[in-house]
């Protein structure tokens, strides 16, 4: 098959504006914070779109949140039960003593209590009388 | 055109791949929200799994090939879904559903149905006219393969990612609950690979050489090939 010159001309111009425009977003990317960690390598470009898109769809959505019918009884905790020493430690208290911090990119970070997560504000009030 | 068939055939063959080693992985299913090892499930495969918490009754636990093959799933997904809609956009703009895809009218009456069913049942495959457009068998068959097929499995392939569901929690309830949406992607895949099968089989018995040449160099075949 032979390839006139026109067409040589306006494939090269289509991978030209294909490449600027694939550096272009990834610049973009880069600057919303859409590149993950794990973007390079062969499995990179898929890692990135998945991740690029989930940031870009999850922006103002919460966790799912289930009526306690749906939660499974008894929990699957997932591969092996974490029974370090800390967990050990804790668990004898009746995880009095544990606390879930929230750090990072947050504007105050602080730290709470099991009593005080039960007696925090829940997005659907009809689920929280019940946890 | 010719050249979204086969950057799906690739991304198909590598999503079955991929999708059968993450079966492996957990061969149960479910229905509903909710599936693990302590939920009874809907069906299992009687075979071992690459994970030793999974239990199958076997004393095994198969290789993991869990990790690449997740990855590679999600980028051959998301070829399929950036080809597919190269395809259909082409597909609606310059006419070739309307012509060769979509059956007519006239094609989905009752006694057109039968004879084309009874002319299939009875290999009659061989006139010449025929064979290089579609027949109302053929176009209900790639009609529901581009129309539904693909974009169900995409849904359910979706709904499976709590970050979707999050979002758009709708298209998980919807199909039941996150592990019924995996049991119909499953069901899909398996549609999906019946008609690859049948496919290939059928440009096997037609002239496989000629119909690989019209999808790929594009040679006019109706002219200078025997089939």
């Amino acid at each position: 098959m032979t390839r006139t010159r026109r067409q040589i001309i306006t494939t090269g111009l289509g991978l030209a504006a294909g490449a600027s425009g694939l550096a272009v977003t990834t610049k973009l990317g880069r600057h919303y914070g859409l590149i993950p960690p794990d973007a390079s390598g062969i499995y990179g470009p898929g890692e990135a779109l998945t991740y690029a898109a989930q940031r870009i769809l999850t922006r103002h959505s919460l966790a799912r949140e289930f009526a306690p019918s749906q939660v499974s009884n008894p929990p699957f905790a997932n591969v092996v039960a974490p029974l370090g020493d800390t967990f050990k430690r804790l668990e004898e208290d009746r995880f009095r003593e544990w606390r879930l911090a929230v750090d990072g990119m947050v504007a105050h970070p602080k730290s709470f209590s099991l009593d005080e997560l039960r007696q925090a504000p829940n997005a659907k009030p009809d689920h929280a009388s019940r946890v | 055109m010719r050249i979204t068939h086969w950057i799906t055939t690739l991304s198909f063959l590598l999503l079955l791949l991929t999708g059968v080693e993450i079966i492996i992985s957990h061969p149960r299913f479910y229905w509903g929200e909710t599936g693990n090892v302590l939920t009874r499930p809907l069906f299992q495969f009687p075979i071992p799994a690459s994970r030793g918490t999974v239990p199958t009754g076997y004393n095994y636990v198969l290789p993991d090939q869990n990790g690449w093959s997740r990855y590679l799933h999600f980028q051959a997904a998301w070829v399929l879904v950036f080809t597919g809609i190269v395809y259909v956009a082409f597909g609606l703009l310059n006419g070739h559903f309307r012509r060769n895809v979509t059956p007519t009218r006239t094609d989905l009456s009752r006694r057109a149905l039968l004879s084309a069913f009874i002319n299939h049942l009875r290999f009659g495959l061989k006139d010449e006219a025929g064979l290089w457009s579609y027949n109302v068998l053929q176009r209900i068959t790639y009609s529901l393969v581009i129309f539904v097929l693909f974009p169900l499995v995409i849904w359910t392939g979706l709904a499976m990612s709590p970050a979707i569901a999050s979002a758009f929690p709708a298209l998980v309830t919807i199909l039941g609950g996150q592990q019924s949406a995996r049991t119909i992607h499953f069901f899909v895949s398996v549609f999906l690979s019946l008609f690859l099968i049948i496919h290939v089989l059928m440009i096997s018995v037609t002239g496989f050489r000629a119909r690989m040449r019209a999808m790929t160099i594009g040679a006019s075949v109706r002219s200078n090939e025997q089939v």
